[in-house]
């Protein structure tokens, strides 16, 4: 569980690390049936969209980044701001 | 409020303007919220400046379907300038900064958008119980589920507030509300409608859809927004209909004769509370006497189709879900201290996202984390394409396929959530046609006298929406005792 959710970025409480837990096991257990389908050479199905459509190579108009921006928790200058990321020489 | 083919007469020959009909929806929305818990915010100044809006145009000579008719939208669809929560407290900040592309449609149709329902967090439910906001009610039975993720908007039509909803279908979360609450709703075609502004939970099943007090108005709503659109890279260029008004066209001779509907033994050999079970048989009996063909058939890897969804769509949302962070989207986790970024990142996901929604986000995370993509997420797109395969078998030789939309009829709130594979098994009759992508309708039928709503639900093939309002429209007019036009 501490693995996955360092995976998932989703820091867990402790009751809920346990109610979780016991939530995934119960539901990967009965999920066993489909280990036993017989799936060779079967092609994976991701996804139903048809062949990809490419626009044509033209410079449209961007959503404007204020705009966007205006749901950041914290921004500054156009950009987001954080706590520091890089390792200081002092 | 009248149903939409009531309200569209009204509004076309003018006997009632926009401007009437939105202040009247308007007043029952808030009289809806306040027992039902249904909407997250009602759109009030800009709905009467539409409705206004409307009815000049209508005094101009314009006089579309959908001119001036009052909808509710919900709140997994952006509106630009309103705030779009997906049911999350990590969005409760969050305001749109566009539109989406079904919601540009319906603008330019004139339609009146009266507010933004509740939903089951990021579409993650069967019940509206896991919403930021507290659970919804059904109008029909004020403690019980209204079904999810789209309850909201089953809600405001049920209770008469709008005539019309949008909603979105992943595993059943447009058509399971609509059978517990006695409304129509569509899933539509993987593809059909853009998901352009669509806050994605499962991006190879989710699909907008109409929801409506009949038919016609799922129809006219599909209409207004099916089609292609190239900032959907997934949305289809095969054309559109005009369903609505085809349906108008087709009415008076649509017929069930000659029609061959398939009832899938996988379905068919599911637990069913009595009332759907006796519904169910006298549906069929009714589709015998008006000339239609009944067979069984097999699907045999749809008994697969609960691991499969599962798998994939939680898979699929651990992905779609990181998105929200703290950092560029999403409440940020406060704190005394300075956060480092991983710290920023986990914390504002791990208190701001529900517990259903944390618990799908890990198992997707663990079925597509290395060691165990191969057997989970892999050996689930396999199945998917063997199930694709069962439909495609299928409809080589019949028309429709035939269930009852949900094994049972609206629960008692709090009846399962702490059991969330109790949970899951009301979408049992709903998966199979989100994973194959093929269109799905939910209608109400009452032929037994049900105490509470049943809905029963056809699958058509693939871009064959049209069949399926023709079939629910057709039972709506065929059945004794069809309602006055009033919900």
């Amino acid at each position: 569980m501490a693995k996955l959710s360092k995976l998932a970025r989703v820091e867990l409480q402790d009751g809920d690390q346990e109610l979780i837990s016991e939530r995934l096991e119960k539901i990967l257990e009965s999920f066993d049936s489909l280990q036993t389908l017989n799936l060779d050479g079967v092609e994976p199905l991701y996804g139903l969209n048809e062949e990809m459509h490419l626009r044509d190579d033209v410079t449209t108009k961007p959503l404007s980044r204020d705009l966007l921006m205006e749901n950041a928790s914290d921004s500054f200058d156009g950009a987001y701001r954080v706590g520091r990321v890089v390792k200081s020489d002092a | 409020m009248p149903k939409f083919s009531k309200a569209r007469e009204l509004l076309q020959s003018k006997s009632i303007s926009s401007l009437e009909l939105t202040q009247e929806s308007l007043a029952a929305s808030k009289k809806a919220h306040a027992e039902l818990n249904c909407y997250y915010e009602i759109c009030e100044d800009t709905a009467l400046g539409e409705a206004r809006s409307a009815d000049e145009l209508r005094s101009r000579g314009e006089n579309g379907p959908l001119l001036g008719v009052p909808y509710a939208l919900k709140d997994l669809i952006l509106a630009k300038g309103f705030k779009c929560t997906a049911g999350s407290k990590i969005l409760e900040n969050f305001v749109a900064p566009y539109d989406a592309h079904v919601v540009e449609k319906l603008q330019r149709a004139g339609a009146v958008l009266v507010g933004k329902t509740s939903m089951d967090e990021f579409g993650m439910g069967s019940s509206n119980e896991n919403s930021f906001r507290g659970p919804v009610r059904n109008p029909v039975d004020s403690s019980c589920s209204p079904g999810g993720s789209s309850g909201g908007s089953a809600a405001a039509v049920a209770s008469g507030s709008v005539s019309l909803a949008l909603g979105t279908d992943t595993g059943g979360s447009i058509r399971q509300p609509a059978s517990f609450c006695g409304i129509v709703g569509l899933k539509p075609t993987y593809g059909r409608v853009s998901r352009y502004g669509l806050m994605a939970f499962a991006s190879s099943l989710d699909q907008i859809g109409p929801m409506a007090s009949d038919a016609e108005g799922c129809a006219f709503l599909l209409e207004a927004f099916a089609g292609k659109d190239d900032r959907d890279a997934t949305s289809s260029s095969t054309p559109s209909l005009a369903y609505g008004q085809e349906l108008l066209r087709q009415r008076s001779s649509w017929s069930w004769k000659g029609k061959k509907v398939a009832l899938p033994r996988e379905l068919l050999n599911l637990s069913y509370e009595d009332e759907v079970s006796k519904e169910f048989a006298a549906f069929r009996d009714y589709l015998s006497k008006e000339g239609a063909q009944l067979v069984e058939l097999d699907l045999p890897h749809v008994s697969h189709s609960l691991a499969t969804y599962y798998l994939i769509c939680t898979s699929e949302a651990s992905s779609n879900l990181s998105r929200y962070d703290g950092v560029h989207v999403g409440k940020r986790a406060a704190s005394e201290e300075n956060l480092s970024l991983d710290q920023i990142y986990a914390k504002s996901r791990g208190q701001n996202f529900g517990l259903e929604v944390r618990t799908r986000i890990l198992l997707g995370t663990y079925a597509l984390s290395s060691g165990y993509y191969d057997a989970y997420y892999r050996r689930a797109a396999q199945a998917r394409r063997m199930i694709y395969n069962d439909f495609k078998k299928s409809f080589q030789s019949v028309d429709f396929l035939l269930s009852p939309t949900s094994p049972e009829t609206a629960f008692a709130l709090g009846s399962k959530t702490s059991d969330p594979l109790k949970m899951y098994a009301s979408d049992l009759c709903t998966l199979p046609a989100s994973l194959a992508g093929v269109p799905a309708i939910s209608f109400p039928s009452s032929l037994s006298s049900p105490s509470r709503p049943v809905g029963m639900q056809l699958m058509a093939p693939w871009f064959s929406e049209m069949s399926l309002l023709s079939a629910a429209d057709h039972y709506s007019h065929s059945c004794e005792g069809a309602s006055d036009g009033h919900i």
